[in-house]
This record gives C-alpha cells, structure tokens and sequence, in this order.
C-alpha cells in the first residue's frame, strides 16, 4: 500500500484502494455511489479480457501506464491556458474545468430563467437529478460497454452539462474549456448536451494543456442526446498537449427531424482514441460529422466511428480530413449500420489523407452493414501525397516552399472547412493548422 | 542514451522480451550469446511483430510472412517493403543496455574490459537446434524403412499448385509419426499466408488415407522452424532453377 502513496498521501492509479480514496473524497449522494461502484466492477471484469481488437488492434497502447496517473481532489488555483476559442467571441456562457474540477461557469441570465441549464455535472446531476439523471450514462454511452467506458463510469470528474428545455434556442454558442494542468494528472470530463423537442444550441468545447510536458490522461465521454426537431451544432478540438493519452466514448442520439452537426478536430495528444457513435433514431433525422486531424511528430490520432441509421429516411454524412507529417499515425476505422427497417436511408462517410512525410502512415477502413434493401449508402476513402508540381507550381508564381504547403494543407482541408457554419471555429481551426505547420 | 532493459539471465538462448526503448515497443531477441533490439511494430501492417518466428537470424511477422533481418532491420520479403527501426544493444557485467541505432554504450566504471560488443550476425542459427530438440527426422526417409518410404511416396502426390513441385521434395514435410493406423504429420507451408494452405492441407491427408493400412492421418501445420529454400531437395532445386 505504501508504494501506491506518494508523500502527499495521495494515492495515485486505479486501484480499489485508489477508488476507495476517490468515493471518500466527493461526498456524493447513495445513487452515485452506487452506480460508480457497479462501474467500477465492470470496470475490473473489462481489465481481465483483451480489448476488442477489431477496434484496438492497430491502436498502440503498448506504452500506456494508468498507475502514472491519478484523479486530483483538490482543483488547481491558477492555471493558464492558452485557449483558442474563449476570449474571441460572445458567448451566452462558459464553463472551464482544470484537473477534473470546474472552475468558473456562466450563464446569461436570459437563458437561465428560460430553464436552461449550464454548468458543471457533478453539482447539477445532483441538484437536477430528476431532469438528469434517465440520461446521464444510459441513453448515449453504456456504462459497461467496455474497458474505457466503465472507467470513465467510475471515475467521473465533472465536466460540462447542457440542457435545452423544449423549444428554447439559443442564439449565441456556449464555450466549455478542459485543462490539464499537472503532470499526472487524470481527466474524466463528461460532456452530457440534452436539447429536448424542438430547441437548438451550438456549444463549443476544447481541451488543452497549461504546459507542453506535463503528461496527462483523459478518459472521457461525449453524450449528445437530442429530442424531436431539436438542432444541435456540436464542435470538440482537442488540442492536448503531445504527452497526453486521451480516450473517449462519444456518442449522440438524434430523434426525428432532428439534426445534428458534430465537427471533431484531432490535433493534440501523445495518443487519441475515439469511439464516436451517431444514432439516428427517429425518423427524418440527420447527422453530419466532420472530423479535422492534423498529426505530427510521433503522435498516434485513431476514430472509431459509427453511424447507426435505427430508423427510416435518415440521414448521415461524415467526413474527415487528415494530414499528417513526421512519423504520425492516424487510424480511422468508420461503419454505417443500416437497421432493417431503416428504409430510404442515405448514408456517406469518407476519409482523406494528405501525406507530408514518408514516414508517416494512415490506416482508412471504411465499412457497410446493410440490412435493408431500399437505402443510398456509399464510402470512400483517399491517400496520398502532395503533389509535387503543385509546389513547384506555386514556386513558380513567387511563393516561398512552407507558404506553397500552407496553401496547399489548407486547400485539402478547405471542403471540411466550409461544412463548419462557426465564423470562430473555421478561424481558430485555420490558425492551429498554421501553427502545426510551424508558420503561425 | 543506453537504458538497461533486461539482464542476461532473463533472456534464455533463443529467447525474447519485450521491451520499451525511448517511449516505443521493442522486442529484445537473443540468438545463441548474441542480443538484437528492433523496434516491435511490422512496417506491412503496423501491428506487433512480438510472436513472430525467428529463424536465420530474420524475424517473421505471425500475420503475413513479411520477414525483417533483426541486425540491420531490412525488409526481406514481401510484404513488407521497409524496413524496421533497429536499436544498439550492449551488454556489461550480466545486464542488457539498449540505445539508439549505432550509438556506442559510454565505458562504465567498470572499464571496458567486461563490455562486449554483441550486435553481429552469426551463422550459428537455430533451425537446426529446434529440429534436434524435437527429435524427428528431417524430410528424407532412412534407407531401409519400408513403411516410412510409402508414406513418404503417398504424400510425394501433392503438388504444390503454385511451384509445381511435390511438397516433400520442397521440404515442407518435418515429420511423419505411425500410432497403429493413424498417422501424425506434421508440415509448414512456404510462407504462412500461402493460399494454397488449405488446399495442401487437405489432398496431404486424402493421399495418405488411400492407403490401405492407413484408417486416418492428421495433419498439423506449424510455422515453427519457418520453410526456407535450403530445405528443397536439389532436384527440385533444379526444376525452379535454383542453384
């Protein structure tokens, strides 16, 4: 026991005693408790079986050791970020996280006496339990579904929490920020965005580091469950530092005649893996998906995507974008599973690569499960290198060789750009790429 | 920067370990007294080379038969086209250091009278070691035995549909066992994603069977000395103009 202490008396990993510490630390209702204990058995039953390797195998988690790391109860006093989003736009509220504890959270005032919530989960899951609680962790992301989502189930830090009473929309988008600012240090955010029948919101979200050699870890969860006709527009970029380990379940729920617009953008981390599932459950209802990834150095980006079409004339389009350069790895693995009876179903996923380097390597398996017999499904995925010529075209006309590549990385990933209707996220997706490409 | 990754002890003769060398899998081999570092991932699929046959100095990757010299790192066959990262190993006073590819170990406290210099090929391989250990005979039939001959001739009927030579005369055949009316083979294949596997599998146990005073034959493969050309016979040899 005295080797899991450091001297602060913290106890770091994830064993039971460590869970123990966790539970005693919160002081949260029975019902939690409960569940988190339920989780955090699935969690050891999941520890003693491989991962599934039709999603892992090309993921390497060799390297990874979750006893280096350990959930803070205490939050960090200052912390600075070096936020892409948050100071550039007005927002109707924000909330920030640091370390798995929230830190500020915002809420205009018009919005809140409409019935909105925002804010952070683990005070509002309890204060709200009624209106929280048939979601939290049932409807989008299973608890036991596998090794990652009952860890998160168990170790839950926070995170941030959107409610949208029926009919409500609001204008202006909501930001939500999570930090890492120790080394060590473990995040199990939760994104839970609940718009009933009718309402609409856009919320920003973005991850980041205070330092850039701080390790941490987060395991989290993204549930996106959406009403009837309800419109969510839904933008996370993860932009770690390159020593984190991020894994996620993400998942959303779209009930008829909704929409929902979910761009991803993968920049940060050592290793990022993502199962991001989209369900289309209603009929009429649409998702579109858009995925931006720019890996570089050793970093290793991996998504795990499905598009379930449950029910007739649904919609789905996914498309992502990915550079790489150095020796980077990205994997995307992406499936759409038509139901059978999810007639009239039009379905698409695609992936692109652009090549930087020829060290680095990308692995696109697009899939289809079809079990209807009247649906438009189709899939495509691309690789290949910047063209030469190109380059020396651009040359040619005066440019300097990185401003050529600039044009042309911003070129490749101009289609998924213009898909993302947020002036701010466009902008901010364009100045990382910039920075990654070591001009901005 | 050398970092101690095993000792000696650990690693029997023809042993392994993985390792993690500057934040990436490796796999530690030993072949006879001499130690190789290379990085654990196979250039064809991107997944671990980790129980992959070693033969010859090579490693061979379980999935597809890519196979990858362990000093140097090439790729020598399809379908791997490159290479994989090697690493230095050094080893002092009974402890294995590994480091960056053609990086020298400082000299210790120790002076270097008890460093050695190990990352060399050697010839002493042990594809014939393992055969020994096992205890079988290889493909050739001892002059004399009767029975073991018209096994040998049943199973001389199967040919190899993509080199057109009989499978004994290739050497894929390691050992033929009696037990009464059953008879155990056991064989390898060219490579282990040949597609014909199955095929040879199959007609090797029906040309055995058709003997009359064979009820059943089972046929195992393994991968375990791996096939290499030397194990061809020189009349096949001939016909595939190899020489």
């Amino acid at each position: 026991m005295t080797a899991a202490m450091t001297t602060f008396g913290r106890v770091t990993g994830f064993t039971r005693i460590a869970f123990e510490a966790f539970l005693e630390s919160r002081d949260e209702p029975d019902w939690i408790v409960e569940a988190r204990r339920a989780a955090y058995e699935k969690y050891q039953d999941h520890l003693a079986v491989p991962l599934d390797p039709e999603e892992w195998k090309r993921v390497e988690t060799r390297t990874f050791r979750a006893d280096q790391f350990h959930v803070r109860r205490e939050p960090t006093e200052e912390a600075t970020f070096g936020s892409l989003m948050q100071d550039r736009a007005e927002f109707a509220g924000m909330v920030t996280h640091v370390d798995g504890h929230a830190t500020r959270e915002t809420l205009d005032e018009k919005y809140a006496k409409q019935g909105v919530l925002f804010g952070d989960l683990s005070t509002l899951l309890v204060e709200h339990r009624e209106k929280l609680e048939p979601y939290f962790l049932k409807r989008a992301v299973q608890a036991k579904r596998d090794r990652f989502a009952s860890w998160h189930a168990a170790f839950w830090t926070g995170g941030t929490v959107l409610f949208v009473p029926r009919g409500v929309s609001i204008d202006e988008p909501l930001d939500s920020l999570i930090g890492l600012s120790t080394a060590g240090a473990a995040d199990f955010s939760h994104t839970l965005v609940i718009l009933e029948d009718g309402a609409s919101a856009t919320l920003l979200e973005e991850t980041s580091s205070a330092t850039a050699d701080a390790a941490g870890l987060h395991v989290g969860a993204v549930e996106l469950i959406l009403g009837k006709e309800a419109r969510l527009r839904y933008v996370q970029l993860q932009n770690w530092n390159d020593k984190t380990w991020h894994f996620a379940h993400q998942a959303g729920r779209v009930e008829s005649n909704g929409m929902l617009q979910w761009t991803v953008g993968g920049l940060g981390a050592k290793l990022a893996h993502i199962h991001q599932d989209v369900h289309l459950d209603g009929r009429g209802a649409e998702a579109e998906v858009n995925g931006v990834t720019f890996a570089t150095n050793r970093q290793v980006l991996s998504y795990y995507t499905q598009q379930w079409h449950n029910a007739p004339n649904t919609r789905s389009d996914l498309l992502y974008k990915d550079v790489l350069r150095d020796k980077a790895r990205v994997v995307w693995r992406g499936m759409i599973k038509v139901a059978k009876d999810a007639q009239k179903t039009d379905g698409y996923q695609r992936n692109d690569a652009l090549l930087l380097s020829d060290t680095c390597r990308v692995d696109a398996i697009p899939g289809l499960e079809i079990e209807a017999d009247d649906v438009r499904c189709t899939h495509g995925a691309t690789a290949g290198q910047v063209d030469r010529e190109q380059v020396f075209y651009c040359m040619a006309r005066g440019l300097p060789e990185f401003e050529a590549m600039h044009m042309i990385v911003q070129g490749f990933l101009q289609i998924v750009s213009d898909r993302i209707p947020v002036e701010l996220v466009r902008e901010t997706l364009n100045q990382t790429v910039e920075k990654k490409l070591g001009i901005g | 920067m050398f970092e101690r990754v095993a000792s000696v002890s650990e690693v029997p003769p023809n042993g392994r370990k993985s390792i993690i060398v500057d934040d990436v899998p490796a796999l530690l081999v030993r072949i006879g007294n001499d130690f190789f570092a290379v990085e654990d991932v196979c250039s064809h699929d991107g997944q671990p080379l980790t129980d992959g046959p070693v033969a010859d100095g090579a490693i061979t990757c379980p999935r597809h038969g890519a196979k990858f010299d362990l000093k140097t790192g090439k790729a020598l066959c399809m379908p791997a086209t490159q290479p994989i990262p090697t690493f230095a190993v050094q080893v002092r006073d009974g402890e294995v250091f590994v480091g960056p590819a053609g990086a020298e170990l400082p000299p210790g406290p120790t002076t270097s009278a008890s460093v050695t210099s190990t990352a060399t090929a050697t010839n002493s391989l042990p594809v014939v070691s393992v055969l020994d250990a096992v205890g079988e005979k290889v493909p050739l039939p001892e002059p004399g035995d009767d029975d073991e001959i018209r096994l040998i001739d049943a199973l001389k009927q199967v040919i190899d549909p993509e080199l057109m030579v009989n499978i004994v005369d290739l050497g894929l055949v390691y050992t033929i066992n009696r037990d009464g009316h059953k008879i155990y083979v056991e064989m390898t294949l060219t490579s282990p994603a040949c597609p014909a596997g199955p095929q040879i599998v199959q007609q090797s146990k029906m040309a055995l069977e058709r003997l009359r005073d064979v009820e059943e034959a089972e046929i195992k493969l393994v991968m375990s000395p791996p096939w290499t050309p030397d194990r061809m016979t020189d009349e096949a040899k001939d016909m595939l103009g190899i020489f």
